[in-house]
């Protein structure tokens, strides 16, 4: 955090484990250091790509630097980081990793720093390792389901001038699936989209639709598999939570009989809640939510309907 | 990331299809593709062979009809002339929602599906066809058929490694910008204002405000049911129809609903909001003004009187802190709580200013930008056009029955459009009705020669109206109507505009009244009583035939009876008239224009 000066624009990315709360707390602290002068933006790292912030920005980007972090930057992030950030603005990046690069998710500190190199950034500090709690490291354990992972954090800087137009850098670790795309025959291109000119088909020959069908499509679902599976009631009738009335220990106990009368009053005394939260055997069912005690009547509105 | 787009495509009636397209759409972009999703009628299809991955969902409607918004699309797709490599480029899946009670079980989307492998088109996944009559409604398909899409989409499109899905429990970005304005600015520099649309053709983005002339009510005032016959003025449209034809009308919210929701969410109704995109795939609605007030906000453009789909208790759920409203929004957002959420809220019709309200604590912390993600715009309605220019020149006249009926809710459903309407007093008020017209699917016999048979009960009366008035005025005889309802002095509207038609020898009418008499009499008893007129129409004059109205079975039922008149005074056994039936369809000689 000793990055971040008053007066700064600072924009904080976090991820996966970490509790709201906690970027909650690192917002008011970071708000505090820059001061009425500076700039607090938040946004989730896979968000990032889509949000399409105006180039040059930032003066500071951190990333991951809230515990536990779990995203592994990909090449087009560090790329857009790089963008956003003003002409030698700090990035702060944290990153889970391995200690041997073993073709899995996370890579070595080594080959993040070389991706924040690529990335256009420089004066890329060492990898310095980040301690977790238990409780942390536990969550990222969760999160990552890998063994043996260091958490590090490193910095860089965006060069003092504004480096040409920024090329999407392809970095893959994968070899890119090329997909075999036939061509598109001219001729066909042609008619379809000289076709496609005149909208109006009173007078185009067109198919009869129903050839398009055979046996096969003329057959109905089998009934038995649009059965639920469970076999029992599908009229199920609910008891509200915190059920008063019986009706809960009723439905519980597999009861055949129902009950026999609705009673006047709330026995349960969740009536005032609405249709979603009352039981089966409200007798203010269908009725809009009221507050507790209020004397309902039904007004001569709701009786006749608007004309 | 150029190459990773992918196109959501759907056929919608009710809303429903549309949901599903909504989510496939959402699930993508978690997945970093540049999605678009949008009714197929929108899609500009030249581009359709060009894309590398289409999803298409599309419900089946009426008698195993295709959608309102997918009507162009498809019949584009049926040309003969269209090469049967011209789709090769295209990596497609079909999703179809239906419902097997009726024969024609997910007819359009079967028959999408074979049209788009015919023309060359690589079906990604087996056709999905989910099915209202499962127990647990149409999910019980939706959910494992996206499943096994996604995982054959991304062996195709794979991720790079160090790219995750996001995660879906994580809040989407809002698709739009909001921003409050002071009072006084007007537009921002570089910002969206609406551009200058007048002396362009009336259209969903610039409806024509047309003056209310009469809204006068056809039906006996001690009869249940209200239906209206309201005339609109529209000189200096520009607009012109033909028989057939479509009115869309576009309401807006009742103002009582409007302040109720205002209040709801705690809003400062003058306040003015400016929106810019958020995402480049979802443009800024194009009749929102920019700036927009709170009150022209909730009024005109927040669909608050719908029903809320499965989304909407998802999102919902990620602003809610109260414990119970949590738990409850996020069960109606699991599969298993769908059954649940039907009954709560799908079968009783509760709208979502309702559902609001039993959703207190929540409902005061939705951020307004967000509400644009929750509550989608309101829709406009369509109606036939009940006129014709040659008997009434610049004016559109609609039939219209007011909608309102009871559920298990205590306060009865109203219909938006037509409880709107009906209270438009044009004597008191300069009222403008926001309408423009759209190409009907009925259309009728170019030459003047050919007789028509007409069955059209009830409101579906609306087309034939117009159509008799139009030939009639014209001098034009072999008109043939069917009308039905339930008490020749309670409901038979118009009765007073055929006496003169008729005493000319320029109409015929069956009438047919259910309740007059001790057993029901509907038109197809009509129709197979006169059964030998019928026959001769149909097959030595080239008769047309039209059946439109607004019932499940009345149209099946009118489609038998034509049947027996075939085969009683055809001669026909049962497959050949079926089959005769299926060649007029075939040549427009019958067609079937029925609502829900």
């Amino acid at each position: 955090m000793d990055s971040v000066n008053p007066g700064q624009t600072v924009l904080l990315l976090w991820g996966g484990a970490v509790s709201g709360d906690m970027v909650q707390t690192t917002v008011g602290n970071l708000q505090a250091k820059v001061g009425e002068k500076g700039h607090v933006r938040v946004e989730h790292v896979d968000r990032l790509l889509l949000s399409n912030h105006g180039s040059s920005t930032f003066d500071v980007v951190l990333s991951g630097t809230m515990n536990p972090p779990t995203t592994v930057h990909s090449g087009d992030l560090l790329a857009e980081m790089a963008r956003l950030l003003k002409p030698s603005g700090r990035v702060v990046v944290c990153e889970p990793t391995v200690s041997t690069d073993n073709g899995g998710t996370l890579r070595t500190a080594a080959k993040l720093s070389s991706s924040l190199k690529l990335a256009g950034l420089i004066s890329v500090s060492e990898a310095k390792e980040v301690s977790l709690s238990q409780q942390e490291q536990d969550l990222l354990k969760q999160a990552l389901s890998v063994e043996g992972v260091q958490v590090v954090e490193i910095s860089a800087s965006k060069p003092s001038y504004e480096v040409g137009s920024s090329a999407q850098l392809t970095l893959s670790f994968a070899k890119k699936k090329q997909v075999e795309k036939p061509k598109l025959d001219e001729n066909a291109a042609k008619i379809w989209s000289l076709s496609a000119v005149d909208m109006n088909d009173d007078d185009i020959d067109l198919l009869d639709p129903d050839e398009l069908l055979d046996e096969e499509d003329m057959k109905k679902p089998d009934p038995a598999s649009l059965k639920s599976g469970c076999g029992g009631d599908t009229k199920k009738r609910k008891a509200c939570k915190n059920c008063t009335c019986g009706l809960a220990e009723e439905l519980e106990g597999d009861q055949t009989e129902k009950t026999a009368s609705k009673p006047a009053t709330s026995a349960c005394g969740n009536c005032y809640l609405g249709d979603a939260f009352r039981c089966a055997s409200c007798p203010y069912l269908g009725m809009p939510a009221f507050k507790p005690g209020e004397k309902i009547t039904l007004t001569d509105r709701q009786l006749k309907g608007d004309i | 990331m150029d190459s990773r787009r992918l196109t959501v495509l759907y056929g919608s009636q009710t809303g429903t299809a549309q949901d599903v397209a909504e989510r496939a759409a959402r699930e993508a972009k978690r997945r970093h593709f540049s999605t678009k999703v949008l009714p197929m009628d929108q899609y500009p299809i030249a581009s359709l062979i060009h894309e590398p991955v289409v999803i298409f969902v599309c419900s089946t409607t009426g008698q195993g009809d295709e959608p309102d918004n997918m009507k162009v699309f498809w019949r584009f797709l049926l040309r003969k002339n269209l090469p049967s490599n011209s789709l090769c480029q295209l990596n497609f899946a079909v999703l179809g929602l239906g419902d097997s009670s009726y024969q024609k079980f997910n007819f359009v989307a079967k028959k999408l599906q074979k049209r788009l492998q015919q023309l060359g088109g690589n079906p990604l996944h087996t056709l999905g066809l989910a099915d209202d009559q499962h127990d647990l409604g149409p999910d019980a398909v939706v959910d494992p058929w996206l499943g096994v899409l996604w995982n054959k989409v991304m062996s195709l499109y794979p991720l790079p490694p160090d790219k995750t899905i996001i995660s879906e429990h994580i809040l989407p970005p809002p698709r739009y910008k909001v921003q409050f304005v002071d009072g006084d600015q007007d537009s921002i520099n570089g910002l969206h204002v609406p551009a200058d649309k007048t002396g362009s053709k009336p259209s969903q983005n610039n409806p024509f405000c047309a003056r209310l002339v009469s809204n006068d009510r056809v039906t006996a005032h001690d009869h249940w049911q209200d239906v209206r016959l309201i005339k609109l003025d529209v000189s200096g449209s520009g607009l012109s129809h033909a028989a057939g034809d479509v009115v869309m009308i576009q309401p807006p919210n009742l103002p009582d609903e409007v302040q109720t929701f205002i209040q709801l969410l705690k809003l400062n109704p003058e306040d003015r909001i400016l929106l810019q995109q958020n995402d480049p795939d979802v443009p800024l609605p194009p009749t929102l003004p920019q700036p927009c007030s709170i009150q022209h906000l909730v009024e005109h453009h927040l669909d608050i009187h719908a029903v809320p789909r499965r989304w909407f208790f998802t999102l919902l759920s990620y602003f809610a802190e109260n414990e119970l409203e949590k738990e409850k929004l996020q069960e109606f957002s699991t599969a298993e709580g769908q059954e649940e959420l039907y009954a709560y809220c799908n079968r009783p019709r509760r709208t979502t200013l309702e559902v609001l309200q039993d959703f207190p604590h929540v409902t005061n912390t939705i951020p307004v930008e967000y509400l644009f993600d929750l509550i989608p715009p309101v829709q406009p309605r369509a109606f036939s056009i009940a006129s014709s220019l040659q008997a009434n020149p610049h004016e559109v006249h609609i039939l219209m029955a007011v909608v309102q009926y009871k559920t298990k809710l205590v306060t009865p459903r109203r219909g938006l459009c037509s409880t709107w309407l009906s209270a438009l007093n044009p004597q008191k008020d300069d009222v403008r009705v926001p309408m423009w017209i759209r190409k009907g699917t009925i259309s009728f016999p170019k030459t003047p020669a050919t007789p028509v048979i007409m069955v059209g009960p009830g409101t579906g009366l609306a087309p034939f109206r117009g159509y008799i008035q139009e030939r009639t005025t014209l001098g034009i005889t072999g008109n043939f109507l069917f009308f039905g309802c339930r008490n020749k002095d309670k409901d038979f509207f118009c009765a007073t505009e055929w006496q003169p038609l008729m005493e000319k020898g320029l109409l015929t009418v069956y009438t047919a009244f259910s309740r007059d008499q001790e057993e029901k009499i509907y038109v197809q008893h009509r129709i197979k009583e006169n059964g030998a007129v019928i026959w001769d129409l149909i097959h030595n004059q080239e008769a047309w035939i039209f059946v439109a109205g607004n019932a499940k079975q009345m149209p099946t039922d009118v489609q038998s009876a034509l049947q027996s008149v075939l085969m009683e005074h055809g001669n026909m056994g049962e497959t050949e008239a079926d089959r005769y039936i299926h060649n007029l369809e075939h040549r427009r000689r019958y067609q079937v224009e029925a609502w829900s």
